[in-house]
């Protein structure tokens, strides 16, 4: 069942069929019912009509009879009334009867007892046919006491003229039995005295036979029954005179035929309709004149509606066969004419599984299929294009999300991940974040330590995206080549502005914050080109005075200006861009500097200056400022604390020397003197001298100019921790430490004379370090006693 | 500071002692400059009793070796001391000379 | 239908009425003629089923079933000695006795009286003084007659032949019916029956048994042990009707086929369960098959007071 409901909706053409097919089912039932009633209807009265025309043609004809009987009877009657007295005239009347009437069955004249004295106790003039002749005799004897008889009795009783119940009358020479009526008059005197009974017999076997062959239709059957109910007509004979009306219902009783049985004991005319012997039938019933029979036409009701079922039977059939051929022809024309849409599935499926190229079927059809078709076609003609451009636009984006993904990791790869902390030195600890608001981005961070020197620098460049990050990157490599030669943050920016504006077609500019953090001292030099000012956690919170300046890259000859600060030990310089103040929420309101201020001074308040985490915690903060809006800008950050502790000196001893080299082996002496007190082993000692040595002569060579006498001071002083030799001179600013390496790796010829000098300085000493304070060049070289 | 140099088994071997720092440079070149004449011969440096060499002395033997290969000569250094050979390390000195 | 009604016209009490006509063989010793006083039907449906069981071919006496004709009623045969048995009412068997012919009852079945007055439109007879009733023109109805003697009802009797056709046709005010014959036909013929217009003898103190077998004194003295027999054979015959009705009826339809008498299966069916009710003593509650003396007695006594009998038969003459 389940199975035929799947496919009925499973299949349109049977639906639309059905849905059709029910309509039609409906408007033939309606109309047909109707039809069928109102044939039904007259079917009915035309069996009503000719049942009732038999009868009453059957009872006309039983009245003709019977009205001939009576006035023959009535004329007897007179006859007998003028000579009641001879008895002899009697069988005269009785005989001329029957003469009179060959038609007639009997008569009998008969009398009272004794009312003709010398006749005896019974005298009946009696006439009857045998065979061809008419005998007559006197019918009462012993045998035959007629004034018991029905015939007799009952005229006398009611006073009246009347018709006798039938009954069956042997002919004994033919021995045929003939159904007999009887019309019995009385017979009075003047005196009013009932003297006798004039019986006229009238054979009604033809009635019983007339009315047995009425048959209107093939089953249909008639009876006649008597004043008793008794059977006289029945088409079972075996019931005839042995059963009545009333027989049956003796043992089973039913009220319609006991109903039936006393409305012809009645002698009513009318239809009912019951069940006969379990069949549904008609009945319709008229008295037979004035016999006080009864007479009915039984027709079961399948009998009479025959016709009119095998007429209904035939054309609800060819309804059926007709609704059914016309439900299998409208699925067959329907799915026919649904074909092409069937195809037409297949080829959208054939085309959703990826087969784009799949031709549609033509169809050569105007109607809706065939523009469904058309534009199915048109439609797969736009997809085929469509899908082939986004084909083309997502390789071309998975290209570009690839290079921008490799380009991410370069860039990252471009900022240093290893931050130190104070585990890793004792003088400073860094830690930083870049939060890119697209896979690559134009911030950038940059820090390395050089000699005693923290050399840092945090940007944001114009703009986002690629074109940024190129040129963060572009930044970021020129601040470390140009900071590899330079010191001095103010000529690094200026150098790196020089540098970039020169080859800066797009326009584009970067704000920048270089910084130079001497560690030994805790001395910071910075420019700032128009970037954000640092914020210091130290004792307070407090923002780092900075001069704007304009962002680097878009005058070449822009002069930055130096700044200098002194950090103090403790202190965290925290460096943002402006993806920190500016970070977005939902609502469009920003983060700001008065929160970044705020969150600082928690952090100040709970100990956690610490660059990792007050960073971190700048990071929760804009976050759970930005809650779920979508990042900006990229977001950097960096912070620096100074955490260098002063030793207590222990020794401190100097030299001055002049700009002689030949005062060489006198700083040799001293050193070495130094390195012995200490307690450096020979091959340390050697070391540091020859770094000494070259440092120093550097200063003899070149500070002044030739011919000028000048000095050079060298100073030892040593703490727990180190030995730091100090040389100072006030010759021609020189730093040496920016001065280009000797490739150690070239091969002699390759080589050229010089930079070995400060090679072998950075080589055998734990730290360089070159200030110019005071108009002197002050180079520090360190070395740590510890780890000898 | 001591520079002797002598001919011996067909090569010419400098015998340096002392410290070689940059005040005894120009004297040390001046003596060491014979090296640069010979021709057709090795120079071996013998460092053995060199104590001491700062960039001044690294330059003068740097000279050396760049005239005795322009002649298509070698340069051998003998019997360096591990502090000095710390400094040939160091500055990539140890890679460009030969050894004996 | 009239034919077999004409065959009893003559079934009278009166003697006089019987003339000798006979020229049939007399019956063998060894064969009882038994002729019940009506055409087949379900009131002798013991004597059928003991020919049809062989219950007197077991108990050894031959007995053959003659029913009446319209010549040679019942009584008539008995006298003439064509038929050794027959069956008769108490009252009818007083009057032979009264009339000089002895008779002995052999087997008494009725233990109960069958008599009812119908009145017609729903009528209470005992109300209807001077009423047109009907009575069989062959006797049966002298209980009634002495009933309204008694009650003052000045009937007006109607002798008939027949009875039903006259009573629907309203030729009568009421009739004399049997509680299983005419009764039944009655209603057959549509009388509706209520507990008004039915007057039942036996519930008024006119409970007189009627059917028995006599036979004549004469013949019965010299047929004893025969007599003995054939009597016990057909209380055995009613016994096993009283068991199995049904197979009865059957045997009493194929008698009724045999002598083509215009009735039904079902008006025989309700006839034999009456017959067998009636055979029921009201007091004892059992089948007792024997003439009760008070019965007789008060029948006898009844008969003479309203000179029916010219002298009171008794118990005793009637007995074995």
């Amino acid at each position: 069942m389940k199975k035929i409901i799947e496919y009925i909706r499973r299949k349109l053409s049977v639906r639309v069929s059905l849905w059709v097919v029910l309509f039609a089912t409906i408007i033939f039932i309606v109309a047909l019912s109707f039809l069928f009633f109102q044939a039904r209807e007259a079917v009915r009265k035309e069996a009503i009509n000719r049942a009732t025309q038999i009868l009453d043609n059957t009872s006309l004809r039983v009245e003709g009879i019977l009205n001939r009987v009576e006035v023959a009877s009535n004329m007897t009657k007179w006859l007998v009334l003028r000579h009641p007295e001879e008895a002899d005239s009697m069988l005269v009347y009785s005989r001329s009867m029957l003469l009179n009437n060959p038609d007639f069955y009997s008569c009998s004249i008969a009398f009272e007892p004794y009312y003709f004295k010398n006749k005896g106790l019974y005298f009946s003039a009696y006439t009857k046919h045998v065979g061809d002749s008419i005998r007559t005799l006197q019918g009462g004897s012993e045998h035959y006491k007629y004034f018991y008889i029905d015939w007799y009795l009952m005229p006398k009783l009611l006073d009246q003229a009347c018709w006798t119940e039938p009954y069956m009358d042997l002919d004994a020479p033919t021995n045929t039995y003939d159904m007999v009526t009887s019309y019995c008059v009385p017979i009075k005197n003047k005196q009013n005295q009932m003297i006798g009974v004039i019986n006229t017999s009238l054979s009604i076997t033809w009635l019983s036979h007339t009315i047995s062959a009425v048959k209107p239709y093939p089953r249909s059957y008639s009876i006649m029954i008597g004043r008793g109910g008794t059977y006289f007509v029945h088409p079972d004979t075996t019931k005839i005179t042995r059963q009545t009306i009333f027989t049956q219902t003796m043992e089973h009783p039913d009220t319609a035929l006991t109903a039936l049985g006393y409305a012809m004991q009645r002698g009513e005319e009318g239809m009912k309709r019951m069940k006969i012997d379990g069949e549904d039938s008609y009945v319709f019933y008229k008295p037979l004149g004035k016999t006080g029979c009864s007479m009915a036409i039984v027709c079961p009701e399948s009998d009479i509606f025959s016709g009119f079922d095998r007429l209904r039977h035939t054309v609800m059939a060819i309804v059926a066969v007709g609704l059914l051929l016309m439900l299998y022809l409208f699925i067959r024309i329907i799915t026919r004419e649904l074909n092409p849409l069937r195809r037409l599935a297949q080829e959208a499926e054939t085309i959703a599984s990826g087969q784009f190229d799949a031709v549609l079927p033509d169809f050569q059809r105007i109607d809706e299929i065939g523009q469904l078709s058309h534009s199915f076609g048109n439609m797969q003609q736009s997809l085929v294009r469509y899908i082939e451009e986004l084909k083309q636009t997502t390789s071309q984006k998975a290209s570009i999300e690839s290079d921008l993904r490799i380009a991410s990791a370069i860039q990252m790869g471009m900022l240093p991940e290893k931050f130190p902390t104070k585990d890793d030195r004792d003088d400073v600890q860094l830690y930083a974040s870049l939060t890119p608001a697209k896979e690559v981005g134009g911030d950038l961070f940059d820090f390395y330590f050089r000699d005693e020197k923290l050399f840092f620098c945090i940007g944001d460049v114009s703009g986002k995206g690629v074109p940024a990050s190129l040129f963060m990157a572009v930044t970021r490599s020129t601040f470390r080549t140009v900071s590899a030669h330079e010191s001095m943050p103010d000529r690094i920016v200026t150098t790196m502005n020089k540098t970039i504006a020169d080859m800066n077609k797009t326009h584009m500019f970067v704000t920048l914050f270089v910084g130079v953090l001497d560690l030994p001292t805790g001395r910071l030099y910075y420019c700032n080109a128009g970037h954000d000012a640092p914020v210091l956690v130290g004792a307070g919170v407090g923002v780092l005075p900075c001069e704007s300046n304009i962002p680097v890259g878009f005058m070449p000859t822009w002069k930055y200006t130096l700044q200098e600060a002194h950090i103090f030990t403790g202190t965290t310089i925290l460096l943002f861009t402006d993806g920190l103040t500016e970070a977005m929420n939902a609502n469009s309101e920003q983060f700001q500097m008065e929160r970044v201020n705020n969150v600082a001074e928690q952090a100040l308040t709970d100990g956690q200056q610490e660059p990792q985490l007050l960073i971190n915690r700048m990071i929760d903060a804009v976050h759970q400022f930005v809650g779920d809006a979508e990042q900006s800008d990229d977001l950097t950050m960096m912070a620096i604390q100074y955490i260098k502790q002063q030793s207590e000196v222990r020794m401190q001893k100097s030299i001055v020397l002049t700009n002689d080299t030949q005062e060489v082996p006198q700083l040799n002496a001293f050193v070495e003197d130094i390195c012995k007190t200490v307690g450096f082993d020979q091959a340390v000692t050697m070391q540091i001298t020859v770094a000494v040595e070259e440092a120093v002569v550097n200063v003899m060579k070149y500070a002044y100019p030739p011919g000028h006498h000048g000095n050079v001071t060298v100073e030892a002083s040593l703490n727990d921790v180190r030995l730091k030799f100090t040389i100072i001179d006030s010759g021609k600013p020189f730093d040496p430490t920016v001065q280009a390496e000797v490739d150690t790796t070239l091969s002699a010829q390759e080589r050229r004379i010089g930079g070995l000098g400060i090679h072998i300085m950075r080589q055998n000493m734990d730290s360089i370090n070159y200030e110019r304070m005071n108009n002197l060049n002050v180079l520090t070289l360190r070395k740590k006693i510890h780890n000898t | 500071m001591n520079v002797t140099i002598k001919e011996q088994d067909g090569n010419m071997v400098a015998y340096l002692a002392g410290s070689l720092d940059t005040a005894a440079a120009a004297e040390t070149e001046k003596a060491m400059n014979p090296l640069n004449d010979v021709e057709g011969k090795d120079i071996i440096i013998d460092c053995t009793d060199l104590e001491y060499i700062s960039s001044a002395g690294l330059r003068i033997f740097l000279g050396i070796l760049q005239n005795a290969q322009e002649k298509g000569g070698h340069v051998y250094i003998k019997g360096i001391n591990d502090n000095v050979r710390t400094i040939f390390t160091i500055t990539g000195f140890s890679n460009i000379f030969e050894y004996k | 239908m009239w034919i077999t009604l004409l065959l009893l016209f003559s079934a009278a009490a009166n003697s006089s009425f019987f003339t000798l006509n006979s020229s049939l063989l007399m019956a063998q010793d060894e064969t009882i003629v038994f002729t019940p006083q009506w055409t087949a039907q379900a009131q002798f449906a013991g004597y059928y089923v003991a020919e049809a069981k062989g219950f007197y071919r077991d108990a050894g006496v031959k007995v053959r079933i003659e029913h009446p004709s319209a010549t040679q009623p019942a009584m008539s045969r008995l006298r003439n000695n064509e038929c050794q048995a027959t069956t008769l009412q108490v009252c009818q068997a007083l009057e032979i006795v009264d009339g000089g012919i002895p008779l002995v009852n052999i087997l008494q079945t009725s233990m109960n009286n069958a008599m009812v007055i119908v009145s017609s439109r729903d009528r209470n007879p005992l109300t209807h003084k001077g009423a047109r009733v009907g009575i069989w023109s062959v006797g049966f109805g002298q209980l009634a007659i002495c009933m309204s003697i008694k009650e003052h009802l000045d009937y007006q009797w109607v002798r008939f032949a027949q009875n039903v056709n006259l009573f629907v046709s309203g030729a009568l005010d009421a009739t004399l019916a049997m509680s299983y014959n005419e009764y039944y036909q009655l209603v057959q013929a549509g009388i509706k029956m209520t507990d008004k217009n039915v007057y039942r003898f036996c519930d008024h103190g006119y409970n007189v048994q009627e059917d028995g077998v006599y036979m004549t004194r004469e013949y019965y003295n010299q047929h004893k042990e025969q007599a003995h027999r054939f009597a016990q054979a057909s209380r055995k015959g009613w016994e096993w009707a009283a068991k199995y009705p049904e197979e009865a009826l059957e045997i009493v339809m194929q008698y009724v086929d045999k002598n083509n008498v215009a009735t039904n299966r079902v008006i025989q069916r309700l006839m034999l369960k009456e017959v067998l009710r009636l055979q029921v003593d009201r007091e004892s509650k059992k089948r007792e098959f024997r003439l009760r003396p008070d019965m007789v007695q008060q029948a006898s006594r009844l008969m003479l007071e309203n000179k029916m009998l010219s002298r009171e038969v008794t118990f005793e003459e009637l007995s074995k």
